[in-house]
């Protein structure tokens, strides 16, 4: 099978890409994409996410036994519209169950995600880019989310990471994210477009398969980064 | 400190739990675990900072870390987190605002850390009741902005961290220029307040705020007219040429040591500052330069 952007098989990924800390001023900030400009022939989408807090909160946000997580959304261009809000909805509620804001009172964590690059999937890309930021900040988490679109085409093809090209020929999109626990607890579920119980339920097999290797890239990319720093950390004392 | 990892297919390692019974064993090599993953499902180990426990009391870790263990005890520190304070810590923390009898002070903690208009002393050391005189020129000893060295001296009961200034180390900070870098860096010492040989003076904050200034001078206890109205000064003094450079090398150097996430006591920083010499102050931050001036220092502090 021959995909729109080159690939070859229905379930291929298109290559993660993930930086951290790459903004000095937040608490924790990452970058994670799908695509990369490795392999230009492939399209990419892009996000930057920033985590500040836990911090002073606005008493009228305040929540006396409870961290208030706001989360922003800004598009890559223009000003954030309906959609955005929208977007915003669903991250929230995806992330807010994972974050442990009971050991966090009073306080505020403020998720800023700003969309760089979109094609196809910007929502799992910006869950994954979130997990990664909350990581780099160091704030209490239950677990770790990574997220997956699968799209499911005219030809009853379900095709995984779809590109922008290929959600405009799909018949449904799905989004779905996990944890990372032995259980895959499934936060989001986020479907548009006509389909069956069975597709659905095809679709989130295959995405619940696919987030695996989102988790593992996750793993690699901090375990790398935290052995270095607390090898440098060990050798100075 | 830039992570780039491309791979279109990562290896297919499931987030296994292979150091489940890691615990058991002493020492060995150090156990790194992400949120959400088992860190210990044996009964005998109590959670410490980093953890939270499930249903069945499974240890499980809350950040992305190492597992540390002191007897029974196991937590996990995440490097680069805000700072949580302990009561007797040397703190320098930015006033953010003014409030009825406190101000409120940015300590890179969690919640702004509270000043108490009764917790600083007077200029000239006068021991007396602050009155609603005292109430109304707040502003005359802290403003909005201005930068203070303090200890942890207790904590409120929403958990805020409230600061003391009284006694002569503590005073409002000039004369110099602050660096930030992760709490986790700065460790807890004898004395945090130091007199380089070069001629700097540093707080090392342990919220990991560090001020780097030119030595106070004049005895900050003297009831001279002059001394009184230095200690709440907002007017710096003349600091010339070669002090200047010196205090912007300082700087660099521990904003070097940070980029290799090393630990910061003054002796790494007066090693890493002879290091350093060799180079003009403005290429201290090229990539090479930090690494060659890091390792020597850190090559110079094992050899002791």
């Amino acid at each position: 099978m021959k995909r729109s952007d080159g690939r070859t098989e229905a379930t291929q990924l298109r290559a993660f890409a993930a930086s951290q800390s790459l903004l000095n001023r937040a608490d924790g900030s990452a970058k994670f994409s799908f695509g990369t400009h490795l392999n230009s022939y492939l399209g990419e989408s892009t996000v930057v996410a920033s985590v500040v807090g836990p911090a002073e909160v606005k008493i009228r946000d305040e929540k006396m036994d409870e961290a208030t997580v706001e989360l922003i959304v800004r598009p890559a261009v223009g000003f954030p519209t309906t959609k955005e809000k929208v977007l915003e909805r669903a991250l929230r509620q995806t992330m807010e169950p994972t974050i442990l804001s009971g050991m966090m009172p009073r306080t505020l964590i403020q998720i800023v995600v700003q969309i760089e690059q979109v094609d196809g999937n910007i929502l799992s890309t910006a869950v994954n880019a979130i997990s990664l930021a909350m990581l780099d900040a160091g704030l209490p988490m239950s677990s770790l989310v990574a997220s997956i679109t699968a799209a499911i085409d005219q030809q009853d093809n379900i095709l995984l990471d779809p590109s922008s090209q290929e959600l405009e020929n799909a018949t449904s999109v799905h989004t779905f994210a996990f944890d990372n626990t032995s259980s895959y607890n499934l936060l989001l579920s986020h479907s548009a477009g006509a389909f069956s119980e069975d597709q659905y339920f095809s679709c989130l097999e295959a995405c619940k398969h696919a987030s695996e290797r989102v988790h593992a890239f996750i793993r690699t990319a901090v375990e790398k980064k935290i052995q270095k720093e607390y090898q440098q950390l060990q050798s100075s004392s | 400190m830039d992570v780039q990892i491309l791979s279109p297919e990562a290896p297919s390692k499931t987030n296994s739990h292979k150091n489940q019974n890691a615990m058991d064993v002493d020492g060995g090599d150090v156990q790194l675990v992400m949120p959400g993953e088992t860190i210990t499902s044996d009964l005998q180990f109590m959670r410490g900072h980093g953890t939270y426990l499930d249903s069945e009391s499974t240890v499980i870790s809350s950040v992305a870390g190492v597992v540390e263990r002191v007897n029974k005890l196991i937590s996990v520190r995440a490097l680069k987190a805000r700072y949580t304070g302990e009561i007797g810590d040397i703190v320098v923390g930015r006033i953010t605002e003014v409030a009825p009898k406190r101000w409120k002070v940015n300590v890179n903690g969690r919640q702004d850390a509270i000043l108490m208009l009764s917790a600083i002393s007077l200029p000239g050391g006068i021991q007396r009741r602050k009155n609603e005189e005292d109430e109304l020129q707040m502003r005359k000893f802290f403003a909005e902005g201005d930068m203070v060295a303090a200890e942890v001296q207790a904590f409120f009961v929403d958990g805020a961290i409230g600061l003391h200034t009284r006694g002569h180390q503590f005073s409002k900070l000039r004369n110099g220029s602050l660096v930030v870098v992760p709490s986790a860096l700065v460790q807890r010492c004898k004395s945090h307040f130091h007199l380089l040989p070069c001629g700097v003076h540093l707080v090392l904050g342990l919220n990991g705020y560090i001020w780097v200034s030119k030595p106070v001078i004049g005895n900050p206890e003297s009831t001279d007219e002059a001394d009184i109205e230095r200690t709440y000064s907002n007017k710096n003094d003349i600091i010339d040429d070669a002090e200047r450079e010196s205090i912007a090398r300082v700087c660099n150097c521990l904003r070097a040591l940070a980029r290799k996430f090393m630990h910061i006591n003054d002796t790494i920083i007066i090693y890493t500052y002879e290091a350093s010499l060799k180079y003009p102050v403005k290429d201290l931050l090229k990539k090479d330069v930090v690494d060659s001036i890091t390792s020597e220092a850190s090559q110079k502090l094992t050899m002791e």
